[in-house]
């Protein structure tokens, strides 16, 4: 492309030029790139994984169809028969599930009045299953647990059945599914803005408005600190499909907001050098010792997930997961050394609308007949950069939030 | 140092070895400084464009394969890391103007060639939109379809920017040295 004398005379003469920048360059470097490795897998993310990783595995654990052959020790199937029928017709759940609880009431406590084994000794082939069998004796209840393995190839003998009285767990037992519910949430984390940029300060500061960018222009030169925290408050609606499965939407309003503090800032057209823009010759430099600020961006959140309950009692446990819309609201850039703004998408580098990827738990505890209280914890990925292609900096968040929610069950 | 040094250099970097990052930086920032400062208005400005381009470099280097590339690789780390300072000045152009009299235009550049020094000054006197395609097309070798795509303006924008800044050149070279450049 350089068919230009002029051109050639300009590449020429750049080839091997060389100019040694100033020590500092080589100690920001060096910082941000610890500081970036530091953040690389925060501790929080190993124990969402963790969590997330155990979760899968249970419900993977639980869809596991077990056809579970029950024999004698003379390979003579034990069947329903061997059970006390009268006993069957005045316990549905077990009428329903046969003796061994079928895969999609594992971890479930079975009811039964009295469960009769003829047989003391059956053997039990085929896939491995972990269930909770309750049994009435004259004594009151008993609370059971049977470890089947094909592998252990197993025994289950009468005292297997003698574990623990635990009349507690009647009330536990107790379904309290409802169709339909509507709540309220609050939730607060961390978050990260995963920009890839060296400096998180020169990032927050350049993905400003048109107006801002005359102050920060992406020039704080090093971060020497920084924070991040969200927040969310919302109402959400929820419907049980199945059993076990249930999908949910509702409305929150998300903040953001972003602390960092850089040693300078270097300004290279404010308004403040008129003289900059009619020489075109360099910048010269505001330096702000402890330079500060707060970033704050709202966002209007619309999730929609599905979940799968795990335990859906008077204790229940939920995992879900979903994508959520985000309609961008507004970003207020704060600090002591300037005034405030307020910006709103059209005036910003970020986009109208993003999507993000949430995945979460949540454990709760039926209050009464028509409240559930849970305590939830929830991570969520940007599936695109919020900022807008003409952005001086991609930046696609992940968010970490704990929080707690109030439910109240429609019949 | 040699091409072998270089490989040697990134395997250790590859690993995380803090020496052997410094030590990439010291054999190539001093060029990729150039680089910076040509698509800069001030040293400052070439210094932050270094800093966040040695950064990237860093946290990328894993996906670097031919290890004897190495300099072209970050010399491309830094133009981009350059192309995206300049976009947020071309999104920022219109400016209000307030006076202030502090500002001073007393520079020295400190590289030894006059020349490129003064090359460098001519440089950074154009225009932006003219300083950044001059660059990208006559030094940089991108062709007028690349620099579209990149600054997301038309071919003929950036024709019509690259005669305008040739223009500008050879009138400021021609004021200084009385030299004619084709």
């Amino acid at each position: 492309m350089v068919e230009n004398g002029l051109d050639k005379s300009f590449n020429n003469a750049f080839a091997d030029a060389e100019y040694l920048p100033s020590p500092k360059v080589w100690e920001n470097i060096a910082g941000a790139v610890q500081l970036s490795e530091r953040r690389a897998t925060p501790i929080i993310y190993k124990i969402a994984a963790v969590i997330t990783l155990i979760a899968s595995g249970v419900v993977f654990y639980l869809n596991t169809s077990l056809n579970s052959e029950i024999t004698n020790t003379g390979n003579a199937p034990v069947s329903k028969d061997q059970i006390d029928n009268s006993i069957l017709e005045s316990s549905p759940e077990v009428n329903e599930l046969g003796f061994i609880p079928a895969a999609d009431r594992i971890l479930e406590p079975v009811v039964a009045t009295r469960l009769n084994i003829e047989s003391g000794n059956a053997v039990v082939k085929d896939e491995g299953s972990i269930g909770l069998v309750v049994t009435d004796n004259s004594r009151g209840y008993e609370l059971d647990v049977l470890v089947i393995s094909k592998s252990w190839n197993m025994q289950i003998t009468q005292s297997d059945f003698q574990l623990s009285m635990v009349p507690f767990w009647e009330k536990l037992i107790e379904r309290k599914s409802s169709k339909l519910w509507v709540g309220a949430e609050f939730g607060a984390g961390n978050t990260n803005l995963n920009s890839g940029q060296s400096a998180s300060a020169d990032a927050l500061a350049s993905v400003s408005s048109a107006e801002d960018a005359l102050y920060f222009s992406g020039n704080a030169i090093s971060t020497t600190d920084f924070a991040g925290s969200s927040f969310s408050t919302g109402l959400s609606i929820g419907y049980n499909l199945k059993r076990k499965w249930m999908i949910e939407s509702g409305l929150a309003l998300m903040t953001t907001q972003l602390q960092a503090t850089s040693n300078a800032v270097e300004s290279i057209r404010g308004r403040y050098f008129p003289v900059y823009y009619e020489l075109k010759f360099g910048g010269d430099l505001i330096r702000v010792n402890e330079y500060s600020f707060n970033n704050t961006f709202n966002y209007l959140s619309v999730p929609l997930k599905v979940g799968y309950k795990i335990l859906d009692k008077r204790i229940g446990w939920i995992i879900n997961v979903g994508v959520s819309p985000n309609i961008f609201l507004n970003q207020r850039l704060e600090s002591v050394q300037f005034d405030s703004y307020n910006t709103s998408a059209s005036d910003s580098f970020f986009r109208s609308v993003t999507l993000n990827s949430i995945a979460g738990t949540e454990v709760f505890i039926r209050i009464g007949q028509h409240y559930n209280l849970g305590l939830h914890s929830n991570y969520s990925f940007s599936l695109m950069d919020v900022t807008k292609p003409d952005a001086p900096f991609a930046i696609h968040p992940s968010q970490f939030q704990l929080g707690f929610n109030l439910r109240y069950l429609i019949k | 140092m040699t091409i072998d040094n270089h490989k040697k250099l990134v395997t250790s970097c590859q690993r995380g070895d803090t020496q052997a990052q410094e030590a990439l930086y010291r054999t190539f920032s001093p060029k990729m400084m150039v680089v910076a400062m040509r698509y800069s208005n001030s040293v400052h400005e070439a210094e932050d464009i270094l800093q966040e381009g040695f950064v990237k470099v860093f946290q990328k280097i894993n996906t670097l394969n031919d290890h004897s590339k190495v300099e072209a690789w970050i010399r491309k780390v830094i133009v981009n890391t350059a192309l995206n300072h300049s976009r947020s000045k071309l999104y920022m152009f219109p400016m209000v103007e307030v006076h202030d009299d502090s500002f001073t235009t007393d520079r020295d550049f400190g590289i030894p060639s006059l020349e490129v020094k003064d090359l460098l000054q001519l440089i950074q006197s154009l225009p932006d939109g003219c300083q950044i395609v001059f660059n990208m097309y006559a030094i940089e070798g991108f062709s007028h379809k690349e620099i579209a795509e990149e600054l997301h303006i038309s071919e003929g924008t950036s024709k019509s920017q690259l005669s305008r800044a040739r223009m500008l050149l050879r009138d400021k070279l021609g004021n200084r040295k009385g030299v004619k450049y084709g």
